[in-house]
């Protein structure tokens, strides 16, 4: 398995090409492609590859490009699709549609701020947009989780249990563009891994049918009732596939949430995709002075994993939550899902809510010692605390 | 200056005079561009700054009133002129400066309204606002630069990308037809349609000049060089290139049939005025319309304006 110096954007778009290929077997892979930034350079690399069967299309816009994927995966092609920002946002109507659809398209997200005013970096404001469709979704911190859980939603997305499509989500330039060592598996390994798609509703001519009929309200419930009886064996299904990834490719992927040092953490910081690297080193520093620190990283969001999460906080008293996103009149959206998960359960402890990197800044070490020492202060929990604000300073 | 031609010039190019920094003289179109945000970000040989100041020029000589010329643009590189033109206006989503702009016309119907974008914003992604636009005749001048790519985001297919030329996304060369703009706006209804290049800065000026005198839905097509992407990918040469190109390979042609107008890869572009009619707009339609079924229970906005703020 050779070993590149390549960005996050290669790693995902090498990720979904060798998954695509992998079904040339069966109908191929096909999909519709647009560019934004900072995700343009995914779907030029699928653009490029020479797929043996089955061909992306660059259509003009990205609604359109969420409509052939569904298309094409109605079809029972293999499909996928890229985007970001402003351009989820504009895709939100058929991204829905592909979920209600049960199909199993993977979609690589490069999260950046939502605008206006326009702003390339990275928030995950965008993706968490998408947060109560009927999609899986995980967020990475380094170009190998990318390709591993991209690869890896595929196989999750297509398992007949499932049969939801997924997000896979990085942080805009941290990790697109920032290139580091990769290992990057055959394409015969990929093809043992990915078994040819087999879409059990997929257009037949032997059974003619229209999808997306009207329904009355109690066919509709139970179109819901299925959705959310999948959501709930993904856990099952997901550590299967990160088992099976790992006897094929020798990687773990990673697990739905990834504990550091929670054992018997009195503190735990509570943070996701790159935030989770900078605040593992902090932790790690201040743990060899002494202090009960522990870190959470949330890789998994949807289905949201609970039970995990109150075992890996079991010793806690506190919890700093560090959310790069900001749901207006509320606060972070990582926040309310951890104080939901811990409602009734552990009334006693103290969820305190970060607001961290909002817009793209940087959450260095120095804001998450601030970070710790807040939450040190406090006995009860208080509104979310913005963190980063320059008092004085004119705002452009 | 020596009457030699250019080839045997010994001064070329020729020395710029040097100016102290206090006599440094202004850009004549300075009065019209936000100078704080200048440089701008638009690569050298790049068509657009030309069109910008093209624009400038042509308010300058139509007299128009500045606090009542509003800029919308879209997202790319061209959607960048909406930030350094010294107008209200604003930059609007991917694809949806028409929108934004036919909102603004409504309620303040005394401005003129501008639409700056670029042809993977006006054709592409907004692509239905620009036809629908056309088809009401909203009272909106458009002036759609065409690169033949998605310039902002390096390179990717356009709807305006001519056959067999490269691009990012269709590495092999594109096998989709273009679109051909002029024919799209008129077969739609549009009253006023010409195509230029950056090359011919007189003649775009004019037909500038002259749509802010029209009424309606006016559409002027500016063909712009991309030495950075499309140049690049294509194997073209430099901006100087893309002008000699125009120079050697623009053909005017006004009242040309629309139909005719399509740009295949390197070859003749036909420029010119091609459509210049009158048509009742939208909102004189809409005022007759109303007029002639509510009577005197139907309030016409002024076409003043100004009953709210002044």
């Amino acid at each position: 398995m050779p070993t590149e110096l390549i960005t996050g954007n290669h790693a995902a778009g090498y990720a979904l090409s060798a998954s695509g290929e992998a079904n040339r077997k069966a109908r191929g892979a096909a999909c519709g492609i647009y560019p934004i930034t900072p995700q343009t350079e995914i779907v030029e690399y699928v653009a490029k590859f020479p797929f043996t069967k089955g061909r992306v299309v660059p259509v003009e816009s990205e609604h359109s490009a969420m409509g052939v994927s569904i298309g094409a995966s109605l079809a029972g092609a293999r499909s996928f699709t890229a985007s970001s920002s402003n351009g989820l946002a504009y895709m939100v109507e058929n991204i829905m549609v592909a979920g209600f659809y049960r199909l199993p398209i993977v979609m690589v997200a490069v999260n950046r701020t939502l605008g206006p005013p326009w702003n390339i970096w990275a928030d995950q404001g965008d993706t968490l947009m998408l947060r109560d469709f009927p999609w899986l979704q995980f967020y990475c911190e380094t170009n190998q989780e990318v390709l591993d859980t991209t690869i890896l939603a595929f196989r999750l997305a297509e398992d007949h249990r499932i049969l939801l499509p997924t997000l896979v989500a990085m942080d805009a330039f941290i990790v697109s563009h920032t290139m580091a060592e990769t290992r990057l598996p055959e394409q015969w390994l990929v093809d043992s891994y990915l078994p040819p798609l087999d879409l059990p509703h997929r257009m037949r001519h032997a059974h003619p049918t229209t999808m997306g009929g009207l329904a009355w309200p109690h066919e509709t419930l139970s179109h819901r009732v299925e959705v959310d009886e999948a959501m709930r064996r993904v856990p099952t299904a997901y550590d299967e596939c990160r088992r099976l990834f790992d006897s094929t490719f020798g990687r773990d992927p990673g697990a739905a949430i990834q504990t550091f040092e929670t054992k018997d953490a009195d503190s735990i910081l509570v943070a996701s995709g790159t935030i989770a690297t900078t605040a593992r080193e902090v932790v790690r520093r201040r743990r060899a002075d002494g202090e009960r620190l522990g870190l959470v990283k949330i890789k998994m969001f949807r289905p949201f994993p609970e039970v995990e999460i109150r075992q890996a906080c079991c010793s806690a008293s506190k919890l700093a939550v560090l959310d790069r996103n900001y749901a207006a009149g509320v606060g972070g959206i990582f926040w309310q899902e951890l104080r939901a998960t811990f409602q009734g359960h552990r009334d006693d402890l103290l969820i305190q809510n970060y607001l961290t990197g909002i817009g793209g800044g940087d959450v260095t070490p120095a804001v998450v010692d601030e970070v710790i020492a807040d939450l040190a202060l406090r006995d009860a929990a208080a509104p979310p605390v913005w963190m980063g604000i320059t008092l004085g300073e004119e705002v452009h | 200056m020596s009457k030699d031609k250019v080839g045997t010039r010994t001064d070329f190019p020729p020395t710029p005079p040097e100016f102290l920094p206090e006599q440094q003289p202004d850009h004549p179109v300075t009065p019209y561009l936000r100078m704080e945000r200048i440089p701008h970000v638009w690569c050298p040989g790049c068509g657009i700054g030309t069109v910008v100041k093209c624009f400038a020029t042509a308010l300058e000589r139509s007299g128009a009133d500045l606090d009542k010329v509003s800029v919308v643009s879209g997202i790319g590189c061209s959607g960048r002129a909406a930030g350094y033109l010294k107008l209200d206006g604003f930059h609007t989503t991917h694809g949806r400066a028409i929108p934004f702009a036919t909102g603004l016309k409504l309620g303040r119907p005394e401005l003129e309204v501008a639409v700056f974008s670029g042809d993977g914003d006006l054709s592409g992604i907004g692509g239905n606002h620009f036809i629908h636009a056309a088809r009401r005749n909203m009272d909106l001048l458009v002036i759609l630069i065409n690169n033949f790519i998605y310039g902002m985001t390096g390179g990717q297919n356009a709807p305006t990308t001519p056959l067999t030329a490269k691009s990012s996304t269709m590495p092999f060369g594109n096998f989709e037809a273009p679109f051909n703009i002029p024919h799209l706006a008129a077969s739609c209804g549009a009253p006023y349609v010409a195509r230029w290049t950056c090359l011919h800065i007189r003649r775009l000026t004019w037909a500038m000049e002259e749509a802010l005198d029209r009424k309606g839905f006016r559409l002027i097509e500016v063909i712009a060089p991309c030495p950075t992407l499309y140049s690049r990918l294509n194997k073209l040469g430099t901006g100087l290139n893309g002008m000699r190109f125009y120079h050697d390979n623009a053909e005017i042609r006004h009242g040309a049939d629309t139909r005719e107008l399509d740009i295949d890869f390197q070859k003749s572009i036909t420029c010119g005025k091609f459509v210049d009619e009158e048509r009742p707009t939208f909102l004189d339609q809409m005022n007759e319309h109303y007029g002639q079924v509510l009577g005197e229970k139907y309030v016409p906005m002024s076409p003043e304006g100004g009953w709210l703020h002044g």
